[in-house]
């Protein structure tokens, strides 16, 4: 019986249509079925995979909102005209979480004739936090030793490009709203991160 | 068509291998319990292909790992069964 069943399979496919016995519907029927769930099994797992990975496609969610973050009041800011560092507080999302009412930078306000300004506080040379010097009356990168004026504008230094000057209004009569963002370091012009 | 498959055959074989893992002889006669070989090489193949696309929404921080995990089995699409279809294969 076994050698019968080797033998049919080496031999070469039988005429399927004129005669076909019980035995080869059989097999036929199995080979077929072996097929189909293969094909299922197989299916289904990549599938899944496609599936989620196209994920990002089926999520179109824009960031709420004008971009535009409360950050202090009028009365907060020197009103001689010297910087002040205020810290940005805004909810922080990440590709999977979501931190609420966290830092998510800072930003320099000073009065121009009683109308705020703001700068970002890191240097657009690599990044560094910029200190502001009540005595010499600017802005000094610690890490190479980049110079700007209270406008942002570049004294010396390495800096490719003058400080990056944020959008800036007031509401309400005494709030202060920032359009927080950041720019790229390394680039002659701003280039906002995404 | 035919003749890109022809050209992937002679570069791998793949038609002899696909011929020798689908229609093998097995001596003394096939039994059902030898399909468990079989079994054992698709799930772990089963393992890779769904490892690979769980693997794009997962991020191996202390602080991220939970997190990815949650989003990938309650945010993504799909996401669920991806993963269950890689955890219980794992059993």
């Amino acid at each position: 019986m076994e050698d019968q069943e080797e033998n049919k399979i080496e031999s070469p496919e039988p005429d399927v249509g004129e005669s076909v016995g019980p035995a080869e519907e059989r097999r036929g029927f199995i080979k077929f079925l072996c097929v189909f769930i293969g094909t299922l099994i197989s299916v289904v797992p990549f599938g899944a995979g496609v599936w989620s990975y196209l994920n990002p496609l089926a999520k179109r969610e824009g960031r709420g909102g004008d971009g535009f973050i409360k950050v202090t009041t009028l009365a907060a800011i020197p009103a001689d005209g010297s910087p002040a560092k205020f810290s940005v507080v805004a909810d922080k999302v990440d590709a999977w979480n979501r931190f609420t009412n966290v830092s998510i930078g800072a930003v320099y306000l000073r009065l121009v004739d009683g109308v705020p300004r703001a700068l970002h506080t890191t240097c657009p040379h690599l990044g560094c936090f910029v200190d502001y010097r009540p005595g010499k009356k600017d802005f000094l990168c610690p890490c190479h030793n980049s110079n700007f004026k209270l406008d942002g504008g570049i004294i010396n230094g390495v800096s490719p490009r003058a400080m990056d000057v944020l959008q800036i209004e007031v509401r309400n009569k005494t709030e202060v709203w920032v359009k927080f963002q950041n720019f790229q370091p390394g680039h002659s012009h701003p280039v906002p991160v995404s | 068509m035919k003749s890109l498959l022809d050209w992937i055959d002679h570069r791998t074989g793949i038609r002899s291998l696909t011929r020798e893992a689908l229609f093998e002889n097995i001596p003394g006669g096939s039994r059902w319990r030898y399909v468990w070989g079989s079994t054992l090489t698709f799930t772990i193949f089963v393992q890779f292909i769904t490892g690979v696309f769980l693997w794009m929404g997962y991020s191996a921080s202390s602080g991220d790992a939970w997190e990815s995990v949650n989003y990938i089995q309650n945010e993504m699409t799909g996401g669920w069964l991806l993963r269950g279809i890689h955890h219980w294969t794992a059993q």
